[in-house]
């Protein structure tokens, strides 16, 4: 049994099982720290096999499905052929009904020194292309948004397990010890839920801490009971003082145990990380040339831009795994219809917080150790769905990376020639995980857990790590 | 969606069979041998050997280093079959024909390299590598055999015990304590002292009804020296109706209770409280266990008795009907798979702490399960409907029995109807307020361009707000119009903005803009092509739709409209929901029925209805059978019934097993097995095997009877140790027993327990005085079937209720934060034993959550009220009885006027909440 699953209140514990088994919580305490210092990290000699090459990840998430031949896999066949039956075998399962090739109502350019074809719904990103390490064959999730939402962040469409930043926490932890090793800023609530951020049977210390959700404007995003409206900080300092002489007299009586030691810290740590967070979520300090860079300035881009830039504070602040949600109250990226309209809408308030994004880490030095990955659920049908719309396509679609370790300036991977079906150096939502893992230094097929009788990975019992993106 | 070739039904005689019919076959022609050298071997090495090979990864079960084992093949059967390569898997997979089975999985092979590998099937397959594969395929082995599992201690039939001899006999009070001291004094360890009787109606309160002693009762029990007084406050709690609240809420835990889906789709239950109705009735009434089995796994199989028994089995069944499920799944019969492996899996950890999920796929790795096993028991869920006829689009619903009248469903089509009347004026209202508010931008176009040149490039928001009231603009547009302006600058239809910006040349800037944009919206107006119009005109009218332009409305309501109309608008869909969620349901019951029977089912290989092996009947697992007679199921009923029948049979051991488990681990903290849903090879062992199996008889002979186990359990010594004992960590102690068994697995203290999250919930709310004891009835403020969050990932759960914790909703994927926080079980898992994690957000709620400075607040002012003519310390010592039920110390006294100089009621409430945070108040001793 695992030292996390079996506590109970009432035992008496080493310091270490204490902190292994989440006192930490939240923020994981020192437990890097402190278990460095004891010389043996349990979870890290365990699971990290090599020199990472990335120490912290961002995923970019693009809800709905944003269409890969009208982005960053262009079709000339597809162009072509634009009204034509699809000539190939369509997948046995599909979501809605499809009927004729549609071509791209945008065109493509190659840019930078890489020559990158990328399409004009990304004018901004285009230019950065140079950084950016195309992978145009995932393929593998599910046809529907809520199973392939799940199986994206958490390797599983069927059952409940942990997502894959608390599997990434949960492996390296955080390196700062007042904030949540994983966080994610306006995650929508639909298709999973809290589930694709949830720790599952990982310890609670690994799941992701949300800020506000898609419903909430980034501008009003907020930790749960991070701040108190009705006390003042002394008022709060005297209950903390009469906790602390209370709780130390009832540990005396009730003997030593660890679960009441550590609820003595534990609420030290809650007081600092009300000042912590609010501290790091306030974007009011940057400069009004960093706010431009985010796309501040305007009100279609400042709603996504405020949430990358919060995101970057968090990277530098030491957070792990941070997630950015770009979704609306509808399901953003999902044009059945109004293929034009939509994406065109949901590229423009996304373009220029990329692009600033990855110019500002490129700039501090955080991109070269900062994975950052780009991408949706799924991708879209080069049929059409009505006259201007697209269906789901798990079956072969587009995500990106950056910095972190992976190779700049490069494609891998295609679909056939209308980009339905992954064809060449297929990339299975497994593999990406493992080669996520392994940009971390963690071997995906080592990172294991014990549950119900079963040792489980983020990547079942498949992945293979994509060797090809590597830098 | 087409119809695919169905798979060859090669199963496992076929398995066996064909390797002997390879060998025979393999006398190489040296022109054939040649030509696997050259043409084979490579493409072998290179793109197949490193993921199917003897030695390493067997993908599949495949191994591919050896013609044996490309004839013997892998788990969808022989790879190849010499001189046919149409019948061969390896030309299929290289083919890519087939959606699951396409080979290299990275990419196709080139169109030379597909020829050559047929050519040589076509051949006869020549292959000089004869020698066998070294290992078999890789899912053939189970972990362990039905014939060793016999021996397992999990499966051995429970023997007789005989009550093991102590030497201090003046501790037994119940046999229970025989067999918990036997194991201490083999250790040389003493148990503790009995608890104080304070600490023990805590404990047994909390213990049986989840709530906090009365100061009142703490007084009356100890006053209480009758040498039955606590036997007797045992019986008073058994028979409140807290108590079935409480262990009700244990079996929820089991029964992965929940009243929404989450998963894929957050779909509310709107029935799922008949069923937590049903469990504490259940347990109120104390339904004998193996009835209670039955009901909830065929309760509507069971003969009919009156109309009141009937409801009372069908809401039962709610259990098999509760599970979170993957409803928009598309993929039907993979749907229906995954439904009957939730169902497996939990009943298999729910009643015999058995992990069937994992054989599934391929035989039980660890423990004497196998697929066979599996599949015996998944044709009788097979012949079981779970879904409902009725979809929303894609989502489909779990079954429901309708208990509504043809009135009752008239009535429903009429509210349903006026609700959708609502719903449109809500959408309309919101188009209008849209529509104005783009006529008015488009007219103003002009003054806003005008109202622009007033501004420099980056303008503060309040000289934006000053200007725009000033010239009655929207400030909000203003600013976006006078922002786009610079992001635009390159925009040939601004060029003469920017010319008049440096002039602030107002009168021109006009001249130029208003008839554009009243030619443009004239265009619109008549839908005039495009083309016909000048360029300049063009310009205007795609400025006015540009998506990121100067006035375009944002798509969020609440950044797009003015204050007045949002307010209007918010206040109609908060109306809207208000009413559609207030709506009554038509009654009904979640569960199953029965469906066609599915007498025999083929064992899915690895998991997939898309590779099939051989069928197997209804049966129950080998290893638990106590005699080679299968079981006979009726023809025309799916077998549920016979299923329940022989779980709770004693024709096994683990049922019985499983309860004494649950039930020590439910009142001491921890099981005698720790992995209350795991009694496998990789499941904890017993602590105690004899306390456990002597638990298990006494539970069967006393008629399956929860409350007669509390009795005997609670009434002995063991339960009533205090959770301190002398000799912890006394340095002058001879047997320490934190040294011996840090622990505690010998129970030579009771265990420190904390407050489950529904315990902590209801005791603030005790303490404040506002604690609702109303039992049952619908709670989810949702309507069946309603979103709980659609795409807007709006929650409209409120948890502001007076009632215990167990009526709040329990939302899947969106749990109530007290609950997250601490250690609700996942709502989609069967969970006997409650973790008790400290982490810092438990202390963020404590210190800020407003569930809590209300409960602080109220209880302050019931002090105030209650003791009006009282001082502070009377109000004090009364708090510390509340909270602790006893009086406060000297120096908890002079600790607490700290806190209460702050003044008067909010002081006593910083007080009140500092004793809530409190481990004194949230461990029980």
């Amino acid at each position: 049994m695992n030292p996390f699953a079996s506590l109970q209140s009432g035992q008496p514990f080493s310091r270490r099982q204490w902190l292994g088994q989440g006192a930490a919580g939240f923020g994981m305490l020192a437990l890097q720290g402190l278990l460095a210092a004891e010389g043996n990290n349990p979870v890290l000699a365990k699971a990290a096999r090599h020199a990472p090459r990335a120490k912290r990840v961002i995923f970019l998430f693009m809800k709905g499905g944003p269409s890969a031949v009208d982005t960053f896999d262009p079709k000339p066949l597809l162009q072509r052929d634009d009204g034509k039956p699809y000539p190939f075998k369509t997948p046995r399962v599909t979501f809605a009904a499809t009927g004729k090739l549609l071509k791209s109502p945008w065109s493509f350019k190659q840019h930078g020194q890489s020559g990158l074809p990328v399409s004009e719904l990304f004018p901004e990103v285009a230019k950065m292309v140079d950084e950016l390490c195309v992978v145009r064959s995932l393929h593998g999730t599910n046809p529907a948004h809520g199973g392939a939402l799940l199986k994206l962040h958490t390797g599983s469409d069927t059952q409940v397990r942990p997502s894959m930043g608390s599997w990434v926490v949960y492996g390296l932890g955080s390196e700062n010890n007042n904030l949540p090793g994983f966080i994610t800023i306006c995650p929508t609530l639909a298709h999973g839920g809290v589930n694709n951020w949830g720790a599952a049977f990982l310890p609670a210390w690994t799941q992701g801490t949300p800020i506000g959700n898609a419903s909430v404007d980034s501008s009003q995003a907020m930790v749960r009971h991070i701040v108190n409206p009705r006390l003042s900080a002394r008022e709060q300092r005297l209950q903390l003082d009469f906790l602390a002489q209370a709780n130390a007299q009832h540990l005396e009586q009730a003997g030593a145990n660890a679960a009441l030691e550590g609820r003595i810290s534990s609420f030290e740590l809650a007081f600092r990380m009300q000042g912590t967070m609010p501290e790091t979520q306030d974007i009011s300090r940057e400069s009004a040339a960093t706010h431009r860079l985010y796309g501040l300035d305007n009100p279609v881009t400042a709603p996504f831009g405020r949430q990358c830039l919060m995101a970057r504070r968090f990277l530098e602040r030491g957070v792990r795994f941070v997630q950015v949600t770009h979704s609306d109250s509808e399901v953003q990226w999902d044009q059945h219809g109004n293929l034009y309209k939509g994406h065109s809408k949901n590229a423009a308030e996304v373009d220029k917080p990329i692009a600033g994004l990855l110019r500002d880490l490129r700039s501090r030095g955080l991109l070269e150790d900062t994975l950052v990955l780009w991408g949706g659920e799924f991708g879209r049908t080069p049929t059409a769905q009505g006259k201007d719309g697209r269906d789901h396509n798990p079956h072969g679609f587009t995500m990106w990376m950056a910095g972190g370790g992976v190779r700049p300036g490069f494609a891998h991977g295609s679909t056939d020639d209308y980009g339905w079906f992954a064809q060449e150096n297929k990339v299975h939502i497994h593999d990406l995980h493992a080669t996520m893992l392994h940009l971390l230094g963690v071997d995906h097929e080592r990172l294991t857990f014990r549950y119900a009788g079963r040792d489980f990975r983020l990547t079942d019992v498949a992945g293979e790590v994509v060797k090809e993106v590597m830098a | 969606m087409k119809t695919e070739r169905p798979l060859p039904r090669l199963g496992w005689l076929a398995l066996l069979a064909l390797p002997a019919m390879g060998l025979r076959a393999a006398v190489p022609q040296p022109q054939g041998l040649e030509f696997f050298e050259k043409s084979i071997r490579p493409l072998f090495e290179a793109k197949c050997i490193e993921c199917h090979n003897s030695k390493g990864k067997k993908k599949g079960g495949l191994v591919m280093d050896s013609r044996a084992g490309l004839l013997s093949g892998g788990d969808s059967g022989p790879a190849l079959v010499a001189g046919k390569p149409e019948e061969s898997r390896i030309i299929e997979a290289v083919r890519y024909q087939h959606d699951d089975l396409k080979m290299p999985p990275k990419g196709q092979l080139p169109k030379a390299e597909i020829a050559a590998l047929e050519r040589w099937v076509a051949m006869g397959a020549p292959d000089p590598r004869v020698e066998a594969p070294a290992v078999a395929k890789a899912e053939g082995g189970m972990g362990m055999s039905a014939e060793r599992g016999r021996d397992f201690w999990s499966f051995k039939p429970v023997q007789p015990v005989a009550l093991p001899r102590v030497q201090r006999s003046e501790w037994v009070r119940s046999p229970v304590d025989a067999f918990v001291l036997a194991e201490l004094e083999a250790k040389g360890l003493t148990p503790a002292p009995m608890a104080e009787k304070q600490e023990l109606i805590r404990r047994a309160t909390q213990d049986l009804t989840g709530l906090m002693p009365s100061p009142e009762e703490v007084a009356a029990f100890v006053a209480d020296e009758r040498p039955d007084a606590f036997s007797r406050l045992v019986e008073r709690l058994l028979s409140s109706p807290a108590y079935g609240e409480r262990w009700g809420r244990h079996w929820l835990d089991v029964a992965r209770y929940a009243d929404s889906n989450g998963m894929d789709e957050n779909i509310a239950f709107g029935h799922a409280w008949r069923y937590r109705d049903y469990v504490v009735r259940a347990f109120n009434q104390d339904k004998p266990y193996d009835e209670f089995v039955i009901e909830q796994l065929a309760g509507d199989l069971l003969p009919n008795r009156d109309e009141a028994s009937r409801h009372e089995s069908l809401a039962a069944l709610g259990f098999l009907a509760l599970g979170g499920r993957v409803l928009a799944e598309p993929d039907v019969q993979k749907m229906q798979l995954d439904i009957i492996d939730e169902q497996l899996d939990t009943l298999g950890k729910a009643f015999l702490g058995m992990t069937f999920g994992c054989a599934r796929c391929h035989d039980h790795k660890f423990d004497p399960i196998s697929q066979a096993d599996y599949y015996s028991m998944a044709a009788i869920f097979r012949s079981t409907r779970s879904l409902a006829d009725e979809k929303m689009g894609a989502i489909k619903f779990a079954f429901e029995h309708s208990l509504a009248t043809p009135e009752q469903t008239k009535e429903k089509a009429q509210r349903d109807a006026m609700l959708a009347a609502q719903r449109k004026t809500v959408t309309e209202f919101a188009a209008k307020a849209r529509a104005e508010l783009r006529r008015q931008l488009d007219e103003g176009a002009v003054d806003y361009l005008a109202a622009a040149l007033q501004l420099p490039d980056d303008p503060g928001f309040d000289a934006v707000q000053a200007l725009a009231q000033q010239r009655g603009l929207r400030p909000r547009y203003l600013l976006q119009c006078r922002l786009v302006l610079v992001k635009q600058r390159g925009n040939p239809f601004f060029v003469p903005w920017h010319e008049a910006f440096k002039r602030r040349d107002e009168k021109a800037l006009r001249a130029h803009y208003a008839p554009l944009f009243a030619a443009a919206l004239k265009a619109r107006a008549v839908k005039d092509k495009a083309p016909s119009l000048p360029a300049a005109v063009q310009q205007a009218k795609a400025a006015l739709e540009d998506l990121a332009g100067i006035l375009t409305i944002p798509d969020k309501d609440a950044h797009a409209l003015d204050a007045p109309v949002l307010a209007q608008l918010e206040a109609m869909q908060e109306e809207a929901m208000r009413r559609e969620s207030g709506q009554p349901d038509l009654p009904g019951f979640m569960g199953v029925a029965e469906g066609p029977t599915v007498p025999k089912m083929p064992i899915h290989i690895r998991g997939s209805y898309l590779t099939l092996g051989r069928e197997v009947e209804r049966a129950f697992p080998v290893v638990m059978r106590s005699t080679s007679v299968p079981a006979v199921f009726p023809q025309k009923q799916s077998g549920r019934l016979q299923l329940a029948r022989w779980l709770v049979s004693g024709e096994h051991p683990l049922t019985a097993r499983v309860l004494a488990n649950r039930l020590w681990r439910w009142h001491f903290g921890r099981g005698l097995v720790g992995s209350t849903e795991n009694f496998g090879v990789l499941g904890d062992r017993p602590s105690h095997p004899q306390l456990l199996d002597w638990l298990a008889m006494q539970l069967v002979e006393r008629g399956w009877s929860w409350k007669e186990m509390h009795r005997l359990l609670m009434n002995s010594s063991v339960y009533q140790m205090a959770s301190r004992h002398p000799a912890a960590q006394a340095p002058s102690s001879a047997t320490d027993p934190t040294e011996l068994d840090p622990e505690n697995r010998l129970l030579w203290r009771f265990p420190v327990q904390r407050l489950e999250a529904e315990q902590l919930r209801d005791a603030m709310l005790q303490m404040a005085g506002t604690l609702s004891l109303e039992v049952g009835g619908k709670t989810i403020p949702l309507r069946n079937r309603e979103f709980v969050f659609n795409h807007t990932s709006r929650d409209h759960t409120r948890y502001e209720s007076p009632r215990r914790a167990l009526y709040l909703p329990i939302i899947r994927n969106h749990l109530y934060d007290i609950l997250e926080q601490f250690d609700y079980p996942d709502p989609t898992m069967p969970t006997g034993s409650r973790n008790a994690t400290v982490v810092a957000p438990q202390a963020l709620i404590l210190l800020n959550a407003p569930v809590v400075m209300d409960s602080a607040e109220a209880m302050a002012s019931r002090l105030m009220r209650e003791r009006p003519g009282a001082d502070d310390r009377a109000r004090v010592d009364r708090a510390w009885q509340l909270a602790y039920g006893r009086s406060p110390a000297e120096a908890e006294w002079q600790r607490a006027k700290n806190i209460l100089a702050q003044g008067g009621q909010r002081g006593l409430a910083l007080l009140c909440q500092s004793l809530m945070a409190s481990n004194e108040f949230i461990y029980l001793p």
